[in-house]
């Protein structure tokens, strides 16, 4: 969980914009994020959190600024391929391969991407797979598993590839309360091992406990960000201190 | 009245080659469908400008005018123009093409059902295009188009009958001829229904089968209907 | 081909047109009534209406309309009652389509939610009321593409009626050609007319459709 300090941000974004239409989601965005550090984005349904994120992983291109991820510069279009493979996403919806095995999941981009030898692969993917406690799941098919063991197989399937950020878009939002829990931990988990994370949550106390930095973005703009004790007990902006009001206390 | 049901009967024999003709040509047709299905829903979605205008032009053509007509035009059109084919071979053409067309439709909307996360996340994962298309997109593709692949299927079965009009000795036009020389039309007609409905249901179930064991999960075809209102349901 | 040549080509063809319209208005509100009937039968009827109209639908979407028609034809002159083409027609696709119209109507049916149901029953209206008022409305937005889609279905199997013996549109074609020869222009100007009224059709249910697996 600890942040180094001394080497250059793996992710930048300098005067980031974006526009889907006349809808103006995000207005001159910077943001860094470091070598190991857990960055918690959270924000209203609009605020742009999700599409800072999806930007950072290559699943959109800002209108405008630049985007520096891995040392790939995102923002041009002839280099931004080379982010795929590198990066891991995990999504709120899982997007598991429903045709596939969970171990079938995670050995696909193995096999086909990286080119490995099937022996090799399924070598990595049950690793991958024993980290997240579903090695004994590993022939079961998506609709055999319950919302948050797939969710948990997705995060093997990206962990498999060995990215060097793992990005997490609002992955516990569509899960049962009570199966929350086994996803967070596992996240936990990879904090602790060190992981680049940027996470979309609306999980306040996964933000608390995990987060280096917690960013508060509202209309497109990042409000408030900061170390999570002194973001949640003391919020600086009004904005910020209405959000979590709304969002903390029912 | 069983007299006649029993000469209906010794009949047998070219009921069931004409169920056979039938059957071939079914088969045929639903093969070169297929492939022109394919090629078709490819080109829609090409780049190329041109590609995508000969595909819809291909497809609004045949959707929008009628079976028989197609048929006719293979039959009695090609030959002005040279080509001269048997009836067996102008159905073969004719349906093929015609369903080709329906196929691709369906094809295509099959590849735009699969969730766009699906694309987003084999992107991620390192994934090659076209590599994304293979393993990800076309499975579960297949998977979604499957029923209705197997509707066009049953749906060609039941339209050779049309090639009755071109002569061909298929059940209907089997039929026909039975008809008008025994006259005992209930009859005639009433075995050539059953043996359109054996050929179909035949048809349906190898299909169903196919599809519990192609697929993972297993997928089923026929439906249970959920009924609001079925006053069979015990439940309160 | 000669202008004279075409023009009265096309004043056959017209005419055959006219008659595929009419033949088509008529089948349309038969086969509507009918499969609205059975879908009706089907979903809330006693079992024994219920599985009437279930096998009359699976009956008839499983053979020919080609044999549908000719039982009809056939059949009423085997009775001793004669029958012109044209009623055979109207009788033959309606029944036929009947029994498409019948699971269109029952699956935008089944697809109002439940508890559209069960909120009238509570509201105190009876289950007659509930259908009427609440539940078929609600059923336009589903079933109309699909419907229309049918009734373009039903506009191009008008032309095996031809084969009965009925003058409309693809029967006059043949029968210029029959006499005059020349089957790729007139089979192509036959292909036209076809052409003008079922495309609108198919744009506007293209264009509205959301389950584009038809």
């Amino acid at each position: 969980m600890t942040a180094d300090n001394s080497t250059k941000p793996v992710i930048t974004l300098s005067g980031v914009s974006k526009a889907f239409g006349a809808t103006k989601v995000l207005q001159e965005i910077n943001l860094d994020v470091k070598l190991g550090e857990v960055l918690v984005l959270i924000g209203a349904s609009g605020s742009g959190k999700s599409t800072v994120l999806r930007i950072m992983a290559g699943l959109e291109t800002a209108d405008a600024g630049e985007v520096w991820v891995n040392e790939v510069p995102l923002h041009d279009a002839r280099r931004a391929r080379e982010i795929r493979g590198h990066v891991g996403m995990v999504f709120q919806q899982f997007n598991l391969f429903p045709h596939k095995t969970a171990l079938g999941n995670v050995t696909l981009a193995l096999i086909k991407a990286r080119k490995m030898a099937p022996d090799e692969a399924k070598r990595r993917a049950i690793a991958a797979l024993e980290r997240v406690g579903l090695a004994e799941r590993a022939e079961h098919y998506p609709s055999q598993l319950s919302g948050g063991q797939q969710q948990r197989v997705a995060i093997a399937r990206s962990l498999a590839v060995e990215p060097r950020i793992m990005f997490f878009d609002e992955a516990t939002s569509a899960l049962d309360p009570e199966l929350v829990g086994e996803v967070t931990e596992v996240m936990r988990g990879l904090a602790r091992d060190g992981m680049t994370m940027v996470v979309v949550t609306h999980e306040m106390g996964f933000a608390r406990k995990t987060a280096d930095r917690v960013v508060f973005m509202d209309k497109g703009v990042i409000a408030e960000q900061g170390e999570p004790e002194a973001f949640f007990t003391s919020p600086q902006q009004e904005r910020t201190r209405q959000f979590l009001h709304r969002v903390l206390d029912h | 009245m069983s007299y006649q049901w029993l000469t209906l009967w010794g009949y047998l024999p070219d009921f069931i080659r004409a169920g056979w003709l039938t059957l071939q040509i079914t088969l045929l047709a639903f093969c070169l469908a297929l492939a022109l299905g394919l090629v078709a829903a490819l080109a829609s979605a090409a780049r190329t400008r041109v590609l995508r205008l000969a595909a819809s032009c291909y497809i609004e053509l045949i959707r929008n005018t009628p079976i028989l007509l197609q048929i006719f035009i293979v039959f009695f059109g090609l030959p002005s123009l040279g080509l001269h084919m048997s009836a067996y071979t102008a159905g073969v053409i004719a349906f093929g093409v015609n369903v080709g067309a329906y196929l691709a439709e369906v094809f295509r909307a099959g590849i735009q059902s699969v969730p766009k996360g699906q694309r987003e996340a084999a992107s991620i994962l390192g994934l090659e295009r076209s590599q994304v298309f293979v393993s990800v997109v076309l499975p579960q593709a297949a998977r979604a188009v499957y029923p209705a692949i197997v509707n066009n299927l049953i749906q060609l079965l039941l339209g050779t009958s049309l090639l009755s009009g071109i002569a061909l000795p298929e059940l209907t036009g089997t039929a026909t001829v039975i008809n008008s020389r025994t006259l005992l039309y209930l009859q005639t007609f009433t075995f050539t229904l059953i043996s359109y409905l054996i050929l179909s249901n035949a048809l349906s179930w190898i299909a169903e089968q196919i599809g519990k064991r192609s697929f993972h999960p297993p997928l089923v075809l026929k439906q249970r209907s959920r009924n609001p209102l079925a006053r069979r349901s015990s439940r309160a | 081909m000669s202008t004279e040549l075409l023009m009265a080509s096309l004043s056959t063809l017209l005419q055959g047109l006219l008659v595929t319209l009419l033949l088509s208005v008529c089948a349309i509100a038969g086969g509507t009534l009918i499969g609205l009937l059975a879908a009706v039968l089907r979903s809330f009827g006693p079992w024994g209406t219920s599985t009437i109209a279930k096998l009359y639908t699976e009956l008839f979407r499983g053979t020919p309309i080609l044999i549908t028609l000719m039982f009809i034809y056939f059949g009423v002159s085997y009775f001793g009652y004669s029958i012109n083409e044209f009623a055979a027609g109207v009788i033959g696709m309606s029944i036929y389509q009947g029994a498409y119209i019948a699971e269109i109507f029952r699956s935008g049916i089944e697809a109002v939610p439940k508890g559209q149901w069960e909120v009238s029953q509570i509201l105190g209206l009876t289950r007659t009321q509930a259908f009427f008022s609440v539940v078929l409305p609600q059923t336009r937005k589903i079933v109309l593409p699909p419907l229309i889609g049918q009734y373009l279905s039903l506009i191009k199997d008008t032309s095996i009626v031809s084969m009965i013996g009925l003058s409309e549109l693809m029967r006059g074609g043949q029968g210029i050609v029959d006499r005059i020869g020349k089957p790729i222009e007139i089979y192509g100007l036959v292909a036209v007319l076809y052409f003008i009224v079922c495309f609108p059709l198919s744009q506007w249910v293209r264009h509205h459709d959301r389950r584009s697996l038809l």
